[in-house]
């Protein structure tokens, strides 16, 4: 049996901008097995952020297939995409994403409550979450109290909440100096070394890339 | 869900709350309009109910209305029609009570102009006893056969006039004092307005001695209580006009209705503003939270959740604005019915807040909030994951 978490081929997108047409992502293919640490590099507009989406399943291909855990994702319907989603995803944002009305551990809880999980299992895991990210004392802080760094960490701590199959992160470190983008990177580290979670990353800084296992580069809707 | 969207709705609390004081007011308005329409009614069945003539016997220059137009007009008939009434052909009445009636300035009254004015109306001893059996005394009792210069009042007068048994009614018959007999308990209703006199003390005291501007008429068969007043009619068709209790009453609960009619297109309108002030609210708040809610679907929540969400916002924020609304109804009824008894005089209209009608208000809440969240939920529930990612 495949250990494949992802499996793409001939991956496209293609879409029309002002009459001209756009190859976001141009016949990609792409297998990324179970523990894989993937970075993804390459200029703006290179199609990096499409080929997330499209891999996280908030987007749809205009060719191609792909497939997860050897399901193909074109035959579900949208509730079997948002569970799919919900269940085996973790998205991580450049911006975080946090709900700002909730707190750290109630920002970790909310994708755990959306899928059901008990209240009490709830609060066990997104503490145990929280502490392992590093924010035992930031509990019950909201999004503007915390640094950026602090609520990467949280947004981390969110995408696993649901422990899910992959991590899919859109340049999480974007918005960071460079010390926190050294402590946001080697904590993806821990993710994938501790948790043997596979991660897509995408990033422009070459010192986050390093830390992946393998680093894909892309221009013009292709990798190269 | 429930406590997500109190959260949301505490992100902007200015708004929240202009938002709920908006959609308040929209329904203490009708609530309040509500109250004082059903209060009319009330009032008006009550009485109407504990009425026990089956006819009124009306002059035909008032078009064979009742007060006030009746008494606009002046309009009287002879007090010896009423032997020609208990002897008409088809012998079906029983009695006939005539009356004199006229509304009649007291002076201003201490507190409230509520008890400026008396209906008077001049009756013979059995009026009372014969068709207003529910009517008791507070106080003394009531005039009798061959009594002079007596009077029974209503509670409303008796209370704004301070007026006690024994005391001399403001309104003096040349010659002769009017004593105060009996205070009548309060109705609640029309009858706390009236004052019962002789019908020859007022006919006297204006001047309108054998002439009367109604009679009561009672019959022996219900049945056909219509055949009557038509023979009644028939017998000085130029003057006078029978007309079926019912039939009158009909007439005045039309115009209830149409009252009705028009508080209810009033709140109507202020209840079409509630609905555009809460979705334009609505829709700027889920504008504001598109990156949010994007976010919300990538991790996979479903858009009829998103969707019951926003509904339940929006109906929260209405809930709440309908409890307000309820009790500044029955407020706004209130100062409505004081007013109205302040400076119109009128004593008998009392607002009625029923469970009915704060139902109604709490429902119309629970519409307004369903209704103006169904758009802005809908179309925050259909947006494209990516483009709201982007969102800025």
């Amino acid at each position: 049996m495949s250990d494949a978490i992802v499996e793409v081929t001939h991956l496209s997108k293609v879409y029309m901008m002002g009459g001209e047409e756009i190859r976001a992502v141009d016949n990609i293919d792409l297998v990324i097995t179970k523990g894989d640490f993937v970075s993804v590099m390459g200029p703006s507009g290179s199609g990096k952020t499409t080929l997330l989406n499209l891999i996280g399943c908030i987007d749809h291909p205009t060719g191609g297939a792909i497939r997860f855990e050897g399901q193909d994702v074109s035959e579900l319907k949208e509730t079997k995409l948002d569970r799919l989603r919900m269940s085996k995803i973790g998205f991580v944002f450049q911006g975080f994403n946090l709900m700002p009305i909730l707190t750290a551990l109630e920002n970790v809880m909310f994708p755990m409550e959306m899928a059901g999980v008990p209240k009490k299992e709830q609060i066990k895991r997104a503490t145990e979450l929280l502490e392992w990210v590093g924010l035992p004392k930031r509990l019950h802080h909201k999004p503007r109290e915390l640094s950026a760094g602090e609520n990467q960490r949280v947004g981390i701590a969110r995408a696993l909440a649901n422990n899910p199959a992959i991590l899919l992160a859109d340049e999480p470190t974007g918005n960071l100096d460079s010390k926190t983008t050294k402590e946001v990177g080697l904590l993806f580290r821990r993710v994938n070394s501790e948790y043997g979670m596979s991660i897509m990353l995408i990033t422009h800084n070459e010192a986050v890339a390093e830390v992946a296992s393998r680093s894909l580069k892309m221009r013009d809707g292709r990798i190269i | 869900m429930i406590k997500l969207a109190l959260r949301n709705l505490t992100r902007r609390r200015t708004r929240t709350l202009l938002t709920i004081l908006g959609v308040a007011v929209a329904i203490t308005f009708t609530v309040g309009l509500l109250s004082i329409t059903e209060g009319f009614m009330n009032s008006f069945n009550q009485t109407t109910r504990e009425r026990k003539e089956d006819i009124y016997v009306l002059p035909r220059q008032a078009g064979g209305s009742t007060s006030p137009l009746l008494e606009s007009t002046g309009a009287v008939f002879l007090q010896a029609y009423v032997n020609d009434i208990l002897n008409i052909d088809i012998d079906n009445v029983k009695a006939v009570y005539p009356i004199y009636t006229r509304t009649i300035y007291l002076g201003d009254a201490p507190d409230s102009m509520m008890g400026n004015f008396v209906v008077l109306n001049g009756v013979t001893p059995q009026f009372l006893p014969d068709l207003r059996p529910s009517l008791e005394l507070e106080d003394g009792e009531l005039f009798k056969e061959g009594d002079e210069g007596t009077i029974v009042v209503g509670a409303a007068v008796a209370k704004a006039q301070e007026l006690e048994v024994g005391d001399t009614f403001p309104l003096g018959v040349e010659g002769r004092e009017i004593k105060i007999v009996g205070i009548l308990k309060s109705t609640g209703g029309f009858e706390d307005m009236i004052a019962y006199a002789p019908l020859q003390d007022v006919q006297l005291a204006l001047n309108e001695l054998g002439r009367i501007t109604s009679a009561a008429v009672t019959v022996k068969d219900r049945n056909k209580t219509e055949e009557t007043a038509d023979a009644i009619t028939a017998l000085h068709s130029e003057d006078i006009v029978g007309r079926t209790t019912e039939e009158l009453a009909g007439v005045v609960r039309n115009l209830l209705s149409m009252a009705r009619a028009i508080h209810l297109s009033v709140a109507s309108i202020a209840l079409l503003i509630g609905v555009l002030f809460i979705l334009s609210t609505m829709l700027m708040a889920v504008s504001e939270r598109t990156k949010e809610i994007g976010t919300m679907r990538a991790m996979g929540v479903r858009r009829v959740t998103i969707f019951r969400l926003i509904i339940t916002e929006s109906l929260i924020t209405c809930l709440i604005a309908g409890g307000l609304g309820c009790l500044g109804g029955v407020g706004l009824s209130k100062v409505i019915t004081w007013a109205i008894h302040r400076f119109a005089g009128v004593a008998f209209l009392q607002a009625v807040v029923s469970p009915g009608i704060f139902g109604a208000g709490l429902l119309i809440a629970v519409l307004i909030g369903v209704l103006a969240g169904l758009y802005p939920a809908w179309r925050i529930s259909k947006i494209n994951i990516v483009e709201a990612l982007r969102y800025e």
